[in-house]
């Protein structure tokens, strides 16, 4: 009875409701855009990260200070065999060294790494690269011996082409100077550290280094779900302790030299997420969040004294209702319950208008180009903002907002429950 | 061919087979070869005193800018030591490089730290790696794999093609020209793969005391290389030796500790 008796003196003062409700509305919108925006800003360099740092969970080996694992097939399968769900699992080989350089018309650029991919493996990985020019088909062929891809900022330092021959410089693992010609098969859009990478098949990046074509230095592990990233990495680090020597859990990138030792003797593996690799830019990314709960937060606030003084103007000149219905039989707790479910209700009915409004605002944000400067595009997808609404941080959002929207009422609604029948229903408003 | 007389035929044949002996040197001769990189090393390395010098480098990008950096150069290669400060341009100045025992440190006044650098690296991003400014190790670090003769402008030399015999080496590869009088006159570094990175000539050497010391090396780099009109051109560095001293240094000379004083 009681919420049939809310819903209906909703409807019926509507308009007395319509500026808390529209309080609410922008109130819910504001959160929703920032806490897409943020998320989304995650996403995103968790997907370009993914590709840089070898998966959503990366399995190194390391050996007498090299990383190197003998036989890349049984980790995959090891990998493979644990209960996490996986999208891709693939060897690579990667260049740690920082000297690695490329040189093309007079110009040479420094790479932050080099990476020998599998293509058939992980091609769909990498195909999901920003390609302005070319792309990995020439790798699924023969065509793609000795090929490279790499990123627009290089080609523009470099003022190299599609199909020109870049020269690679490296330090073999016997520390000699060695040199490899690679045609450019694609150019793809990144920027930040992510954007001074270069991949090519695994075989070339072996034969430059010296190492059988098939050797590898990590196992790509990309999850079907990269929400819960570290529970999946200790799940796989578990897993492969039953077959491989493994560290200890990395939590942090800043603790990784304190938990792995690159000079052990026999081949360890280090399991690491792409959270751990990623905390400095997830700090920064928190920092964002902060700011932004911090807005949200005062937002919240403002439509709580927002809601808190229409309640007080709206109890008042409902008093005398409220003494006809105290006049009927209702009791106070069933006067204070009428009135907290008319917030409740109303906080429900305006937050989802709010979040439809912020879905087309967002949708609509999508579409806009936001540029390719290195600030931004470190956070940008084909130079554009993505956003991600997930439903449990809806529903977190959904029960703050319903929560201060209670609160508010909460004192007007007890002082209306407080008053007397007769008073009320002698009180002219 | 079969209108040519048969004496001048032979006289073909002789001459040919002439040109050809004196370029293919026997394999015995190898342990020779070897000995003469150690007369190299010796004429090139001072080891019973230090050297001082001041060093101009001029970088000239192919069909671009050039950039001219000054550094005063201290070696003492008895210990394998050498510091590098730089004097100009004045961005630089004061930037140092230090090599102690296997390490060379690399050290930046702006912020007054130390980094680690590697042998091979570039040389203020010119061609010089920074074990050009080591003392000569190639003796020890190469063995001769064939050597033939060679004239070189006015110089008859012989050729060696050298290959590491140690990760230590600056290069995998390397071929000189050695002169009559057991100096380099033109050197080449190719990386693992047989690829040409640098050639460096070495056209005239100063003596100091009873030394001799490059008066000037010109550097191709190799990798940095632009067509311009149809003529590749690459990155040139020329570096002139001045004021060579052998005048003994302090010992703290080759310290940390001198090169933060000295810059600041």
């Amino acid at each position: 009875m009681t919420p049939y008796l809310a819903i209906r003196n909703l409807l019926l003062q509507r308009r007395r409701y319509a500026l808390m409700a529209a309080a609410v509305v922008i109130g819910f919108l504001l959160v929703t855009i920032l806490t897409a925006a943020a998320q989304g800003a995650m996403e995103t360099i968790q997907s370009k990260g993914a590709r840089y740092f070898s998966g959503h969970v990366s399995v190194t080996g390391f050996r007498q200070n090299q990383q190197v694992i003998s036989d890349p097939l049984a980790v995959v399968e090891a990998v493979q065999q644990t209960p996490v769900p996986l999208r891709t699992v693939a060897p690579r080989v990667i260049y740690y060294r920082r000297d690695a350089r490329l040189f093309f018309g007079g110009n040479s650029v420094r790479q932050r790494r080099l990476v020998g991919v599998d293509f058939e493996a992980e091609g769909r990985e990498i195909a999901t690269l920003d390609f302005r020019a070319g792309g990995i088909e020439p790798f699924a062929t023969d065509g793609g011996e000795n090929g490279v891809l790499i990123s627009e900022v290089v080609a523009e330092l470099l003022s190299a082409r599609l199909g020109d021959d870049i020269t690679v410089l490296l330090t073999t693992d016997d520390g000699q100077i060695n040199t490899v010609t690679l045609v450019v098969h694609g150019i793809f859009r990144e920027a930040g550290i992510f954007g001074y990478v270069t991949y090519m098949r695994m075989q070339d990046l072996n034969q430059v280094l010296g190492r059988p074509v098939d050797a590898a230095t990590d196992v790509a592990v990309y999850l079907r779900n990269p929400a819960s990233l570290p529970p999946a990495a200790e799940a796989i680090r578990t897993g492969l302790a039953d077959r491989f020597a493994v560290f200890p859990p990395v939590l942090h990138r800043r603790d990784f030299s304190a938990v792995v030792d690159r000079n052990v003797q026999q081949e360890t593996l280090a399991v690491v997420s792409l959270d751990a690799q990623l905390a400095e830019i997830r700090d920064l990314v928190d920092a964002f969040l902060m700011v932004s709960n911090f807005v949200v937060v005062l937002f919240m606030v403002i439509v709580m004294f927002g809601i808190l003084n229409t309640y007080r103007v709206l109890l008042h000149q409902r008093t005398r209702e409220i003494g006809t219905m105290r006049a009927l039989g209702m009791s106070r707790g069933g006067i204070m319950r009428v009135f907290l479910i008319e917030a409740a209700f109303l906080a429900v009915l305006a937050s989802f208008v709010g979040f439809l409004i912020a879905t087309v605002l967002l949708s609509i944000g999508e579409t806009v180009s936001v540029g390719t400067g290195p600030a931004v595009a470190m956070f940008t997808e084909r130079g554009r903002l993505q956003f991600s609404i997930r439903f449990p941080t809806v529903a977190v959002n959904l029960l703050l907002m319903v929560g201060a929207v209670l609160v508010a009422a909460w004192g007007p609604a007890y002082k209306a429950s407080r008053l007397h029948p007769v008073e009320a229903l002698r009180k002219d408003t | 061919m079969t209108d040519i007389p048969i004496p001048f035929r032979r006289w073909i044949i002789t001459f040919a087979i002439a040109l050809l002996v004196p370029t293919a040197v026997p394999a015995q001769t190898m342990e020779t070869h070897q000995q003469r990189l150690q007369r190299v090393d010796a004429n090139l390395n001072i080891v019973d005193t230090d050297l001082q010098a001041e060093y101009t480098i001029e970088k000239r990008d192919p069909g671009g800018s050039s950039t001219t950096t000054v550094a005063a150069v201290f070696r003492r290669d008895r210990t394998e030591q050498f510091l590098v400060l730089v004097l100009e341009p004045a961005v630089d100045k004061g930037r140092g490089y230090l090599k102690s025992g296997d390490n060379i440190w690399l050290y930046d006044p702006a912020d007054r730290t130390f980094t680690f650098t590697s042998a091979r690296d570039r040389f203020q991003n010119s061609s010089i790696r920074t074990s050009d400014f080591e003392r000569s190790n190639l003796a020890r670090d190469y063995r001769v794999t064939a050597a033939t003769r060679e004239s070189l402008g006015r110089f008859d030399t012989v050729v060696l093609d050298l290959e590491a015999t140690t990760n230590r080496a600056a290069f995998p590869r390397i071929r000189i020209w050695v002169s009559e009088d057991d100096l380099v006159r033109k050197r080449e570094d190719y990386s693992l793969s047989g690829q040409l990175l640098r050639t460096t000539a070495i056209p005239s050497y100063q003596r100091v005391g009873n030394r001799s010391i490059p008066a000037q090396m010109v550097i191709l780099d190799h990798l940095v290389s632009r067509t311009i009109n149809g003529r590749t051109v690459f990155e040139r560095t020329t570096v002139t030796i001045r004021n060579p001293s052998l005048a003994p240094l302090a010992d703290a000379v080759f310290t940390r500790d001198y090169l933060e004083r000295v810059t600041r």
